[in-house]
């Protein structure tokens, strides 16, 4: 079963990214609500997909997926992000921290459910 | 069909689609609210990530005067906030009534002249009345325009934010004064 670490520090995001994902995949749903929990649950749970907000307390998103590439046991995990950031600067930001792609808010559930699924098809 | 369905489009299976996880997410966030403050931050985190608006305003209605009271913003200055005359002019009876009101693409002018653009008036009903009414300013550049689905997120609105917004202490004097 594929595993996918969700990261937000809205409540109502993380609800929404479950449920979507619990009811319409099968893949195994983990949460972190800041950029710092994201890189220690990536390294202790390493999970096959990280979907990550990008403005949270502690430390962003851009940082964290920098993190992320840092470490040898997590280098290769994709990374997309997700924000209500749509300007062109914070989308260079993002793909410059190492990103694989880059999603603004607010989601539409089926084109998400594609990109994830093109990451995590067999 | 459901009031908050858009009018004459027939379109009424849309309203709470279930292939749409944001209501139910909506609606699970808004009844763990533990407080106006916690439901506050609940409204903002349904309209800024789920709807993709990140200029809002909370009212409460004052039942003795027939006023709204600004109680709550983010994304605006709140101090120099003023209604769009389009409220008091097109949208007030239906959000009285319980219906919410959407901008159909409405010049800055015809909204008031401020470049205070509405988009949409979400009244906040509470034990079956009107209590108070959320007004959503400017969409984000992504987002474009409020669509069928996202009427959906008005009604959870509508129905569960008032519990906690207005059924606490804060919201007893209103009650209070409602039956009067």
């Amino acid at each position: 079963m594929k595993k996918i670490l969700l990261v937000d520090d809205s409540r109502t995001t993380l609800l929404m990214e479950r449920m979507m994902l619990e009811k319409r995949t099968s893949y195994q749903c983990i949460t972190a609500t800041n950029g710092l929990e994201a890189v220690e649950k990536a390294q202790s749970e390493v999970p096959d997909l990280v979907l990550m907000d990008v403005v949270m307390p502690q430390m962003n998103g851009f940082e964290a997926c920098k993190r992320i590439r840092e470490h040898e046991k997590t280098k290769e995990i994709p990374v997309i992000l997700v924000t209500t950031r749509g300007e062109e600067s914070y989308m260079e930001a993002g793909f410059q921290s190492g990103c694989n792609d880059y999603v603004t808010k607010p989601i539409n559930g089926p084109d998400l459910l594609k990109l994830l699924q093109s990451y995590l098809s067999e | 069909m459901s009031r908050f369905a858009q009018k004459g489009n027939g379109n009424s299976a849309a309203v709470e689609d279930l292939k749409d996880p944001r209501p139910e997410a909506a609606r699970k966030r808004l009844r763990e609210s533990t407080d106006r403050s916690d439901a506050c931050e609940a409204v903002r985190e349904i309209v800024s990530n789920l709807l993709g608006c990140e200029e809002m305003a909370l009212f409460q209605l004052d039942p003795k005067q027939g006023r709204f009271t600004l109680i709550w913003s983010f994304g605006i200055e709140a101090k120099t906030f003023h209604l769009p005359k389009v409220f008091v002019e097109s949208a007030l009876p239906g959000v009285m009534d319980g219906d919410a009101y959407v901008d159909e693409g409405l010049s800055d002018a015809q909204m008031g002249g401020k470049g205070e653009k509405a988009t949409a008036f979400v009244p906040i009903q509470y034990r079956g009345a009107t209590a108070g009414m959320l007004a959503l300013l400017r969409l984000l550049p992504q987002k474009g325009k409020i669509d069928e689905l996202d009427r959906g997120l008005f009604e959870v609105l509508s129905q569960e934010a008032g519990k906690p917004l207005f059924g606490g202490a804060a919201g007893g004097a209103a009650r209070r004064e409602r039956k009067r």
